[in-house]
């Protein structure tokens, strides 16, 4: 080791000796507090489908025929001159989950399609609620909607699909 | 020092996607069906009116008329795609025209049709069923005003 590397490990030796003397100015808190909730996790049952029943369509122009999303809701003609007859009904939804919990409903659309056909009846789905919050580990729900029938309108059996989710705020 | 860096790095992505994971899961949902059955706009039509013969009444003497003939019985015509029920009264009401007397029909069809199973296959291949309904009154002499009598037959038919 000649003169020079001395210096160079001397040099190093005082920095790294330098470095505690740093540490001392940090400033230190305690008791910070970490926090969590654990909440069960949150389902959803469908107990009862969407059934407009059956629809005798007008004998001319549009009508419009409505379940309600509410408690009871049935199907309904809201305008013109059609007829509901038969069984009807809203969806109804049960969730479970942790008590105090809010939610959100969501839908995705839906559009019913002819049996054995192509025509589609487009419906306009509406919720009883948008949000709800879960009673005693449980609350539900339930989802109406609305279509418009013409005259001309095919008839037959149409059906369709949409998916309904629930998620905590 | 830089395999330690990499497994430290590692185990925060692992816990990072572990931790992304379990909040996918958080919401849940269901698929619901909906359906609806969509029927021809259905009918009834009037195709002739219940006609009673003209009674001639003997003083004192009780006359039982009935009519059968088809000259004489309403007749109507149900449109329909579909099971339909009908309503025929057992009996309806004709009052004298010009006075308050009125005569008590009893018709040979009256009840209500959504008891018969059959009625759906009895729709034609057009979507039409017809009938006829008859009637009979029984009067006597002194309880009857001679003139005109009219009444009201109210028949439905609907949907099952």
């Amino acid at each position: 080791m000649n003169r020079l590397q001395k210096i160079a490990l001397f040099a190093a030796i005082a920095s790294a000796m330098a470095a505690p003397a740093f540490a001392q100015n940090s400033a230190t808190v305690t008791g910070t507090t970490g926090t969590t909730k654990i909440v069960a996790p949150i389902t959803l049952a469908q107990d009862a489908p969407l059934a407009f029943g059956t629809v005798v369509k007008p004998t001319s122009g549009n009508s419009v025929i409505t379940v309600g999303a509410g408690v009871g809701g049935v199907a309904s003609v809201t305008s013109g001159n059609a007829a509901v007859v038969g069984a009807s009904g809203r969806a109804h939804y049960n969730v479970t989950g942790e008590t105090g919990m809010g939610f959100t409903i969501s839908t995705t659309s839906l559009t019913m399609t002819r049996i054995s056909g192509t025509e589609t009846l487009p419906v306009t789905l509406v919720k009883s609620a948008a949000t709800g919050t879960i009673a005693a580990g449980v609350a539900d729900f339930g989802v109406g909607g609305s279509f418009t029938v013409a005259s001309d309108t095919v008839s037959g059996d149409y059906t369709g699909t949409f998916n309904v989710t629930v998620a905590y705020n | 020092m830089t395999r330690r860096v990499w497994t430290v790095t590692s185990l925060a992505l692992l816990a990072f996607c572990t931790a992304s994971a379990a909040r996918a899961q958080a919401p849940a949902y269901t698929t619901t069906t909906a359906t609806t059955t969509i029927r021809d706009a259905g009918g009834i039509k009037t195709v002739g009116e219940v006609i009673f013969q003209d009674i001639v009444i003997a003083p004192s003497v009780t006359i039982g008329s009935v009519l059968n003939s088809s000259e004489g019985s309403a007749s109507f015509t149900v449109l329909g795609s579909d099971a339909v029920s009908m309503s025929v009264p057992e009996s309806f009401e004709m009052a004298r025209q010009g006075g308050v007397e009125t005569l008590t029909v009893q018709t040979s069809a009256g009840g209500d049709y959504s008891a018969i199973a059959n009625l759906q296959s009895m729709l034609s291949a057009s979507g039409t069923l017809s009938i006829d309904v008859g009637g009979s009154i029984r009067v006597s002499a002194d309880q009857l005003a001679p003139g005109e009598y009219r009444g009201l037959l109210v028949v439905m038919a609907q949907y099952n």
